[in-house]
């Protein structure tokens, strides 16, 4: 039987590889929606691991709710992207620069 | 419990619901109608008038326990977010005639309204995304500018990296506590146990970053700026209204204890400082706001070392008196010909010429954000500080207040742009082409923010017991 921790180990590694991914990605706008749903299944995986070490089925719920947004939230990432694309020819990372910030 | 006291404890929110409903199937059956503003305006204000009714009779109900719980406090929130949220509307009829934007405001409040009921952290996060995914696509849909999608990106890169941050605190504390309820997060703030400790500095991690305190605030300039006008408005007063209560429900009436008091004061006595810092080299008027609500963010998180029942009239006082006058500025901005040229400081030279009213709102709203006495604001700040005082933390409160008289400078400027300064001539033509008188909606949100305003500069007192605590 694999421990609690082994889980909670695997869920931490992939979360800190999606917020690499969004911070030292300087190439592609499709990789920043990508690492957001690295991040979030690394958070399921810790809500299922938890949900089946405690016995308490609350979390594995709260995992489809999380699923749901996840897929609102890359559908509306992926609308905007096509009218960026429209508008400028590009989805590079780097020419996002016409705002300061 | 029986379905009337479900249906009465949930009013403000079926009520937003069924215009949400007639909205879309509006849309869906009648092509090019003009319902849309009539319908969301009618839904929102009834749902605004409902939450005050009920925050005034004093009912308390918990239509799905350990889920959703109202009361009168909350529904006084509710009153106060809805109504923030009509002069939104009334300055939206002129730039969005009909179409996809009012469905998406209202599906917003009504997330803004779960949040201020949840009591689970199910409910929580589905109220926090219910209100933050229809903005991504409000700040894209005016679309005059080609940097509204480049912004509305990097809100929702961020924004989703907040609601990640957000979820691996909540499974932290999942795991520690065994149970969804939001008390988890006042139990693990006085524990000592790391997975706790972790949980918690995440989960407020997550909505420093969505309420934009320093130094997670890079994206609510470019957010603000590339909006149209009311959405800007929407964001500043409203999202930011809600991240705040979303706060309010996690604390519920714990203290900060002692580890924890140094991030709730020092992220914020920065914010405030570079908010006032950096707003001082703005030259556009939507830049500034988003600067100024930097440092608004950090009064009021400051709002978070004062004690429980203090802490919740501090922030909704704060936050009706800061949305208001955030919407009053925008509201009283008079139109131009296209929307980069509207928001440049420079053409607010010699508005009291031009004028008189417009300028005349903008500089009460300056003075009052600055927190000037006879203004609202300074009732509001008064209050925050106050509080962090009575808490025991005199360094942070001085400390806060010095951040705050930063601000003074470029509120002043503002105000010496449009009462003392002439139009540079060779602009003056251009600057009055095309700068229409406000339209009689956008007048009518002006008095909607001003009418209020006076009441709570006259009665602070009043107003504080009726947002109840």
């Amino acid at each position: 039987m694999v421990p609690l921790t082994h889980y909670l180990v695997l869920g931490a590694v992939l979360f800190v590889l999606g917020l690499a991914g969004i911070f030292l990605n300087r190439k592609n706008v499709l990789i920043l929606l990508m690492s957001i749903e690295l991040m979030l299944l690394a958070v399921n995986t810790n809500f299922v691991a938890f949900s089946h070490f405690l016995g308490d089925t609350a979390g594995q719920v709260f995992v489809f709710f999380v699923l749901t947004v996840a897929a609102a939230e890359s559908a509306i990432g992926l609308a905007i992207l096509v009218v960026l694309f429209r508008s400028r020819h590009t989805i590079d990372v780097q020419d996002l620069d016409r705002l300061k910030g | 419990m029986s379905a009337e006291t479900v249906l009465t404890a949930l009013l403000p929110e079926v009520l937003l619901l069924a215009g949400l409903l007639l909205l879309i199937g509006l849309e869906i059956a009648v092509p090019r109608h003009r319902g849309a503003f009539a319908v969301s305006l009618l839904a929102v204000a009834a749902a605004a008038a409902a939450a005050a009714w009920l925050s005034a009779g004093g009912s308390s109900a918990a239509p799905f326990p350990g889920h959703y719980s109202v009361g009168p406090d909350t529904f006084a929130a509710k009153a106060v977010v809805l109504a923030l949220a009509v002069p939104v509307l009334l300055l939206a009829r002129g730039e969005f005639p009909g179409g996809p934007f009012y469905p998406l405001l209202v599906s917003s409040l009504l997330g803004v309204c779960l949040v201020v009921s949840a009591d689970s952290f199910l409910t929580l996060f589905l109220g926090v995304e219910l209100m933050s995914i229809p903005v991504y696509v409000l700040v894209v849909l005016a679309f005059q500018r080609e940097e509204s999608a480049e912004a509305a990106l990097k809100y929702l890169v961020l924004s989703g990296t907040a609601s990640a941050t957000f979820l691996l605190g909540v499974s932290l504390l999942y795991g520690g506590s065994g149970s969804l309820a939001l008390s988890a997060f006042s139990t693990a703030l006085g524990s000592r146990d790391v997975l706790a400790t972790a949980g918690v500095v995440l989960v407020l991690s997550a909505f420093f970053l969505k309420a934009a305190v320093v130094p997670f605030h890079t994206w609510a300039p470019d957010a603000y700026e590339a909006a149209s006008v009311p959405v800007t408005a929407y964001m500043a007063a409203v999202v930011k209204a809600g991240v705040l209560f979303a706060v309010l429900r996690l604390f519920a009436l714990a203290p900060a204890e002692r580890p924890l008091v140094d991030l709730l004061a020092l992220l914020p006595l920065a914010s405030m400082v570079w908010g006032n810092l950096a707003a001082m080299r703005q030259d556009g008027l939507r830049r500034l706001i988003a600067y100024s609500s930097i440092a608004h963010a950090g009064y009021l998180f400051y709002a978070f070392l004062g004690d429980g029942p203090g802490r919740f009239q501090a922030v909704t006082f704060y936050l009706l008196a800061y949305g208001l006058m955030n919407v009053l500025v925008l509201a009283a901005l008079p139109p131009a010909g296209d929307d980069v040229a509207r928001d440049r400081l420079e053409r607010l030279k010699g508005l009291f010429q031009r004028q008189p009213y417009a300028a005349w709102m903008i500089a009460v709203a300056m003075l009052s954000l600055a927190g000037i006495p006879p203004f609202p604001g300074f009732v509001a700040k008064f209050l925050v500080f106050k509080n962090v005082v009575a808490a025991g933390y005199p360094v942070y409160a001085v400390l806060g207040l010095v951040g705050s008289y930063l601000g003074l400078y470029f509120y002043l400027r503002v105000i010496q742009y449009l009462f003392m300064a002439p139009p540079p001539p060779a602009e003056e033509a251009s600057a009055a082409e095309g700068e229409g008188a406000p339209s009689r909606l956008a007048l009518a949100a002006t008095v909607l923010c001003l009418l209020p305003a006076i009441l709570i500069a006259l009665f602070p007192g009043w107003v504080i017991d009726r947002l109840g605590g």
